[in-house]
């Protein structure tokens, strides 16, 4: 789908259900991929996704057409949303900083759809580390090497000059290192 | 352990990419099914919880309410088809050249103007920001006095000589001052970059019957014509900071680290465009029907489509008037030719000239 049919398609989003639900299988599996990795969890994933397309549900009429794909838009409700729940299950149920990635069920869950769990073992360790930064230095990382997004993507979503981005990504590599190299140490 | 390494790890990493059919198919039959109630500010929590829930049974899509909105939609097709055949679309984007044309011409003008700010803070009550006149003789040689909350400031611009009062209480930044200098020809930057044009009845302002028209600042070629002008104001703003600051410090070896000025120009400049893309505007300008003149522009400026912002606005009023006649902007200077009280005089050059 090109801009201009996306844009139509919005336009008729803004008062058709039907519409809607295009613009919604759409991108279901792009915001739920992107929610699950970076959260590291499928029940927080899929939370995190209906919250964003109730929201994007509200406020579609709202939506003004800037000559950017949909998603952009949509990945900045799911970062906020990411960062709401991440704050909700810390208040609720005493949730540690770090989530624990090695938790079972996500284990269970990612072995339903794949044969093996071993593929992902890299994923969880680098996690770990990702999961460290600050929310906004997740949220570069992950539309870069989780989303496979570009620098002037990256900008438009965040709403950042490229050269903020290109800053902010080279800190965040630095830290990772960082992290890395200390626990490499202990 | 390198840069590099981590860069080609996180290159190379398998990610979870999970489908969950039942998830996407039970959310998508919520949204559809709740999808008036949802836009209509529906309570939140209990749609909420049905979504999580994933209410299994399919309600009736209200067929005939989708058709009357077909209906509304196809009834404003061809109302602006026809608005477009009669050439009432055709005829805005002359007006707008004219007015441009128009207020090139203007050499002396007043201008008044405040701003106010909205939001679910102030219970949408509007809340007053600031105030400012200004008293333009050429586009070099103005003065225009500015009020935030209880603070008073005063510049009068003469050629390369700027005459400040009060700024260092106010709580305006330089960037701040120089980036809403009222004038006309921040107008006429809006103006120029206007897009999706409405057309409203005509209005009479201060007794001048006038052309009203609204629209949405494109933000792309706003921002391809101001950052080059921003980019030359910052410079002579923090040039005379940098160069004192070298005097200051001839021994290289004492001399603090701090950011060059193209780096400071540079880091302001990338604060200032990410300003301008966070926000929509909208814009409605007043255009007399005889001379073109802009006699008021009107903007209200809130955050780009995202839902979880605060729903804040500022709205923006300035009035023109009193064009070409004699204004006269003199230095503030007592009979024995020293500066009045309060007062002081920097030299900068460009900084005061208005393009």
């Amino acid at each position: 789908m090109n801009l201009k049919q996306e844009k139509d398609l919005i336009e008729r989003a803004k008062y058709s259900s039907e519409a809607f639900g295009e613009l919604y299988d759409l991108y279901y599996n792009r915001i739920f991929g992107y929610a699950l990795r970076r959260s590291a969890d499928i029940d927080s994933a899929k939370d995190i996704t209906s919250e964003v397309f109730f929201k994007a549900l509200k406020n579609i009429r709202k939506f003004r057409w800037q000559g950017v794909p949909f998603s952009h838009w949509l990945y900045r409700i799911a970062n906020r949303e990411i960062i709401n729940h991440h704050n909700n299950r810390k208040r609720e149920a005493n949730y540690e900083a770090v989530p624990e990635v090695d938790n079972p069920a996500f284990r269970h869950g990612l072995a339903e759809s794949r044969d093996t769990i071993k593929v992902y073992d890299d994923y969880l360790d680098l996690y770990r580390y990702i999961s460290r930064l600050s929310s906004k230095h997740q949220e570069v990382i992950a539309l870069r090497y989780f989303e496979d997004l570009s620098i002037a993507e990256i900008a438009g979503i965040l709403q950042k000059p490229e050269g903020t981005v290109k800053s902010t990504l080279h800190r965040c590599i630095d830290r990772l290192r960082k992290m890395m190299e200390e626990e490499k140490g202990k | 352990m390198k840069d590099e390494d981590v860069i080609k790890r996180l290159e190379n990493l398998t990610l979870p990419d999970i489908r969950p059919a039942s998830h996407h198919s039970e959310l998508r039959t919520s949204l559809i099914e709740n999808y008036s109630s949802l836009q209509a500010g529906g309570e939140r929590n209990g749609l909420l919880s049905s979504l999580r829930l994933c209410v299994e049974q399919n309600r009736r899509i209200n067929k005939v309410g989708v058709l009357m909105v077909s209906v509304s939609l196809v009834v404003m097709v061809v109302i602006v088809l026809a608005l477009q055949f009669t050439g009432v679309f055709s005829g805005v984007s002359g007006v707008l050249n004219k007015a441009s044309a128009a207020m090139e011409r203007v050499e002396s003008y007043r201008v008044i103007g405040d701003a106010y700010n909205r939001s679910e803070y102030t219970n949408n009550e509007p809340v007053e920001l600031y105030y400012y006149k200004g008293e333009y003789a050429s586009s070099d040689r103005y003065r225009l006095i500015q009020k935030v909350s209880i603070f008073d400031s005063e510049m009068i611009v003469i050629r390369k000589q700027v005459y400040m009062k009060g700024y260092a209480a106010t709580p305006l930044t330089p960037e701040q001052v120089i980036e809403s200098l009222p004038n006309k020809q921040l107008t006429l930057d809006q103006l120029n970059t206007l897009v999706d044009i409405k057309v409203f009845e005509d209005e009479y302002i201060d007794g001048v019957l006038c052309y009203h028209y609204q629209g949405y600042l494109d933000v792309e070629k706003y921002l391809e014509k101001m950052l080059p002008v921003m980019e030359k104001n910052y410079t002579e703003l923090y040039r005379p900071f940098t160069d004192s600051f070298d005097e200051r410090y001839k021994d290289e070896t004492e001399k603090p680290v701090l950011p060059s000025l193209e780096e400071s120009v540079k880091e302001t400049l990338e604060r200032y465009e990410e300003r301008i893309r966070k926000y929509e505007t909208v814009i409605d300008y007043w255009i007399g029907k005889e001379d073109y003149l802009i006699r008021k522009e009107e903007s209200i400026r809130r955050p780009v489509s995202d839902p979880l912002e605060v729903n804040e606005e500022m709205i923006t009023t300035v009035k023109y008037y009193d064009f070409n006649e004699d204004i006269i902007i003199d230095p503030p200077l007592t009979e024995s030719g020293e500066l009045e009280e309060g007062w002081y005089e920097l030299s900068m050059e460009n900084f005061g000239r208005l393009r």
